[in-house]
């Protein structure tokens, strides 16, 4: 204490170049800051131990289910869901979202035999070849006639007049055409009466104006379409607009009241220059911790910035010790002596309990962690090495009565006990059965909402009733063959709509050894096709040139499909080939989706175990349910870090303290809150989840930092204006976070709760119940 | 100049009488066609082809029944071979010769959606048909021509003969895109009565 007490004293010699310096760090924090960005991904929040569950994320990430909105458009009739789904379609502004295709459109006969000859493989030769049978061709041309004659025939003349003999029987299994998609461009329903309709946000699902603007067109195309067309949306915007709409709507509503307590609080218990100081602190503090934290992780975890708003209100808390404390006297250099013992306790116990989360698994637990350390560590320092000679802090003096030192209390260690034996009784009885709720969906606006719909969604077009393997090797060819080899075996197994890209793309050497073999084919059979052909048409009435556009479309030139075909483009392959075959690294990877043969319970062994024994290695099971169920499992295992937290803090405060009366004196701000925190959260039905677990560590570590300075005031007989500050402190706080309880945003909510709760509680102890534990000691006869 | 004005004159009397005409024909036959909730028909329909030297002739079975609450078509082929399929309330049934097969994804959409126009046809609501087609007189006095407004793969035009007492379609022409034409002529066996055992397969 007395290294802090001569290192203050050296700073304040040299005020001037002191200041300047600070002035410089700040602007350097700001500087830095620039640097700091929100990171989206979900994987912050998975246990880097993990690095399964981590793949996993990040794989979802890509799919194809991942930031996008979804909309399923019902109506009375297909036509009237079809003519909804484009009024949604230009209602959307590009600025916004783009519409995505996930299936295979534009098709035609002349597009087919495009593909056809990069897929000609030996197999598909044989097949060709005994079609050129001429009792083969009249069957297929028999079969056509009967198709003209048929209702709706006329919708098969392209096909009929364009690929007569079916050549496109021998790529139609390939195609990602899954079955309840057919001809159309969107997903349809097989009755018809819904449309999907899918749209990428351009700036990312965590745009919140982007995801408003996208849900500003649905609700604008809502009032222009028909009666008995109802839209249902889900997807990430989906939720990234109703937080910010619920955010904004509780911003507005609190931020004025909020502020207004702030003002109150200053010029009722302030009354000074010293409020701007004050009210500085956490300011600077959040700024250098803030810039400290982006210089360790660049990208950081929206649970930072939004614990790092909350976290404001303890680094404050040392300021207006300091403050009131040095006013209290004139004697300031005894004053700050005396003031700096019981602050820099509180701050160690405070910094124990942030520093048992460092051991987190979870990345956004330790940046958490890592922020709240370097915001305490710069309030506390600021409070204690610099606020102390700027001017206007400490001013006026004798606020309270000067400091007499009136002779120590003595903490009655069985009341104490029975106090702290009673609040921890209390706490565990609360804590039995109380209801948990870990899932990411626990801290969202509208949630319920928006499940229902989501689910809706998913059941009707089976969104994620499927599995994924990914499948990685160091070459594209390779993991190429290895989806298709995968795909073939599964399917003969049973799985159903499985789907890879290897089934409209093949390694381009393969591609060039079909194109090869296509043209040799061609070239030897062309002229016994177009005899044979144009014979048995005479035979079932077709004119000579009936099969003109087949002859044509034979003729265009031939090139291996690769990436970069434009007809992957016209045939809308272009999304599904980015999100299932992409590259990680120097690894290239492709992603494969099918669904179980039957409900097994655990499917993601069972297609592991379908898997050929080779491919295994290189391949990683994954499935979205399955992940959510282990981030809820992971984040439940959070919890196991209290227990060390609180134990650490113990072992400090009985270091620290000495006396296990003044021990227990001092716990009881602590545990009266944790009891009234769990209180409210039982009478509210409100579940434990990680906005409350994230605003705990704020009550509790405010609540031990009052019950060190009230028990130091009354075993040293000090008046520091303690009572001031910790009303003061309890208030700010109260008054930034507290009121959050009034949300409509469950997340904020959570956290308001638990902070109006918890402060209320450990004010009361701070001023009522520890000095009760202080019995006044009878004069001595 | 007089003999211009007396050109003018006469087609533009000639064009209100026709739009008169048509409004007419359509306002008859949509009354007419109202009062028709159930039917039973015979068909033939005769399929030309640009690229085929001769006609497909084909010819089968019609019958349905729109009471409330139960929706019923049934469209069978019966000559040169059997084939058909049979919608109740959004179920299909497919066969061809003696044997039912179900009907693929795509082929549910496509009935589905057939069906849907053509009960939207039965209910013959005029304003509704404007909207969708450009309304002009057909070939025939009993008959009007639909084009629709945007254009369709499947059809380029329908032309619709009224039977003489305006109560039901005798004969549908469509025409297509690429210069087919086909022709489904009806022979009404019962109009709003039980349909019969041959509405069975």
């Amino acid at each position: 204490m007395n290294a802090l007490c001569r290192l203050y004293l050296l700073l304040k010699q040299g005020r001037l170049p002191v200041l300047v310096l600070f002035a410089c760090a700040l602007l350097l924090a700001s500087l830095c800051l620039s640097r700091l960005s929100l990171n989206g991904s979900s994987a912050v929040f998975l246990p880097d131990t993990d690095a399964n569950m981590r793949l996993a994320a990040e794989l979802l990430e890509k799919s194809l289910l991942s930031g996008l909105l979804f909309v399923d458009v019902e109506a009375p009739s297909s036509e009237a869901a079809m003519n909804a789904a484009d009024v949604l379609e230009k209602q959307m502004p590009r600025t916004a979202a783009r519409a995505v295709r996930f299936q295979l459109s534009g098709m035609t006969p002349q597009r087919m035999l495009r593909l056809l000859p990069s897929f000609f493989s030996p197999e598909a030769e044989a097949a060709l070849t005994a079609a050129l049978e001429e009792s083969h061709l009249q069957e297929r041309l028999h079969e056509a006639k009967k198709t003209l004659q048929e209702l709706g025939g006329v919708a098969a003349i392209p096909w009929i007049r364009g690929d007569p003999l079916r050549f496109r029987d021998v790529l139609t299994s390939r195609l990602p055409v899954s079955s309840s998609l057919s001809f159309l461009s969107r997903p349809v329903s097989e009755d018809g009466r819904h449309v999907l309709l899918i749209f990428r946000p351009t700036g990312g699902v965590l745009d919140t104006s982007g995801a408003r603007i996208m849900l500003q067109a649905v609700q604008e195309a809502r009032h222009l379409l028909k009666e008995g067309v109802t839209l249902r949306l889900s997807g990430g915007p989906r939720y990234t607009a109703a937080n910010a709409e619920a955010i904004e709507h509780d911003i507005g509503r609190i931020a004025l009241l909020s502020l207004a307590g702030l003002g109150f609080a200053y010029l009722v218990l302030v009354r000074s220059r010293g409020a701007f100081w004050i009210f500085l602190t956490p300011v600077a503090a959040t700024l250098l911790a803030a810039a400290l934290t982006g210089c360790v992780w660049p990208a950081a975890s929206g649970l930072v910035l939004g614990f790092g708003m909350a976290l404001m209100g303890l680094a404050e808390d040392y300021a207006i010790h300091m403050h009131f404390a040095l006013r209290s006297t004139r004697d300031k250099q005894r004053a700050y002596e005396d003031v700096c013992p019981p602050l820099a306790q509180g701050f160690l116990l405070n910094l124990s309990g942030f520093a048992v989360l460092l051991l987190s698994s979870i990345p956004a637990i330790r940046q958490m962690a890592f922020f709240s350390i370097a915001s305490l560590t710069a309030g506390f320092l600021l409070a204690v090495l610099i606020l102390p000679f700027l001017p206007g802090f400490s001013t006026p003096e004798r606020l309270a009565a000067p400091i007499v030192r009136q002779g120590g209390r003595q903490a009655a260690l069985a009341r104490g006990l029975a106090v702290c034996a009673a609040l921890l009784g209390v706490c565990f009885l609360l804590f039995e059965g109380m209801r948990a709720d870990f899932s990411p969906q626990a801290l969202s606006a509208g949630a319920q909402t928006i499940a229902r719909d989501a689910a809706a969604l998913r059941s009707l077009w089976k969104l994620d009733s499927g599995m994924n393997v990914l499948f990685s090797a160091n070459s594209r060819e390779e993991v190429l063959r290895m989806g298709n080899r995968c795909a073939g075996i599964l399917r003969e197994n049973g799985w159903q709509d499985v789907r890879t890209p290897s089934d409209f793309l093949l390694p381009e050497k393969e591609a060039a050894d079909n194109c090869a073999r296509w043209k040799r084919w061609l070239g030897q059979n062309a002229p016994l096709l177009q005899t044979r052909l144009a014979r048995t048409a005479s035979l079932e009435h077709f004119r000579e040139d009936a099969f003109r556009p087949f002859f044509e479309a034979l003729e265009q030139s031939v090139s291996p499909l690769n990436l970069d075909s434009p007809i992957l483009q016209e045939l809308g392959l272009r999304d599904v080939l980015a999100m299932t075959l992409f590259e990680r690294g120097r690894t290239h990877c492709l992603l494969l989706s099918c669904t179980a043969p039957t409900a097994a319970e655990n499917t993601e062994a069972a297609l592991a175990a379908a898997l050929p024994q080779e491919d295994r290695a290189h391949a990683f099971v994954f499935s979205p349910r399955l992940l959510e169920t282990d981030i809820s499992v992971c984040f439940r295992q959070e919890r196991n870090l209290l227990l060390p937290a609180a134990l650490l803090a113990l072992m400090l405060l009985v270091l620290f303290l000495r006396r296990p009366a003044r021990v227990l004196a001092a716990c009881t701000p602590p545990l009266l809150s944790l009891a009234a925190v769990l209180a409210a959260l039982r009478l509210t039905g409100l579940p434990l989840n990680l906005a409350s677990l994230s605003a705990l560590p704020i009550v509790v570590g405010l609540a031990l930092d009052h019950g060190v300075m009230v028990t130091h005031a009354l075993e040293f007989g000090q008046d520091l204006g303690t009572r001031r500050a910790v009303v003061l402190s309890s208030l700010t706080a109260f008054m930034s976070m507290g009121l959050l309880a009034f949300s409509e945003h469950p997340a904020l909510r959570s956290m308001g709760c638990v902070i109006f709760s918890g402060l209320t509680a450990e004010l009361a102890a701070a001023l009522w119940l520890i000095p009760l534990l202080y019995p006044h000691s009878r004069p001595k006869a | 100049m007089r003999l211009l004005a007396c050109l003018v004159l006469s087609f533009v009397c000639a064009s209100a009488f026709a739009a008169e005409n048509t409004d007419l024909l359509l306002e008859k036959a949509s009354s007419g066609l109202a009062r028709t909730f159930a039917l039973e028909a015979t068909f033939q329909q005769r399929a030309e082809f640009a690229f085929m030297d001769v006609p497909l002739e084909s010819s089968g079975k019609l019958c349905f029944s729109l009471t409330e609450g139960q929706k019923f078509i049934f469209w069978e082929y019966r000559s040169p071979e059997r084939s058909g399929f049979r919608w109740r309330d959004g179920t299909v049934e497919l066969w061809t010769g003696q044997t039912s097969r179900p009907a693929s994804a795509s082929e549910r959409q496509f009935l589905n959606g057939m069906t849907e126009q053509l009960l939207q046809w039965t209910a013959f609501d005029p304003q509704q048909l404007k909207k969708r087609y450009h309304i002009e007189p057909g070939a025939t006095p009993l008959s009007l021509r639909f084009i629709p407004r945007e254009k369709s793969e499947l059809f380029a035009a329908i032309e619709l003969t009224f039977s003489p007492d305006l109560a039901r379609i005798a004969e549908l022409k469509f025409s297509g895109q690429e210069q087919e034409v086909t022709t489904l002529r009806f022979n009404v066996q019962s109009q709003n009565s039980a349909l019969s055992e041959d509405c069975r397969r």
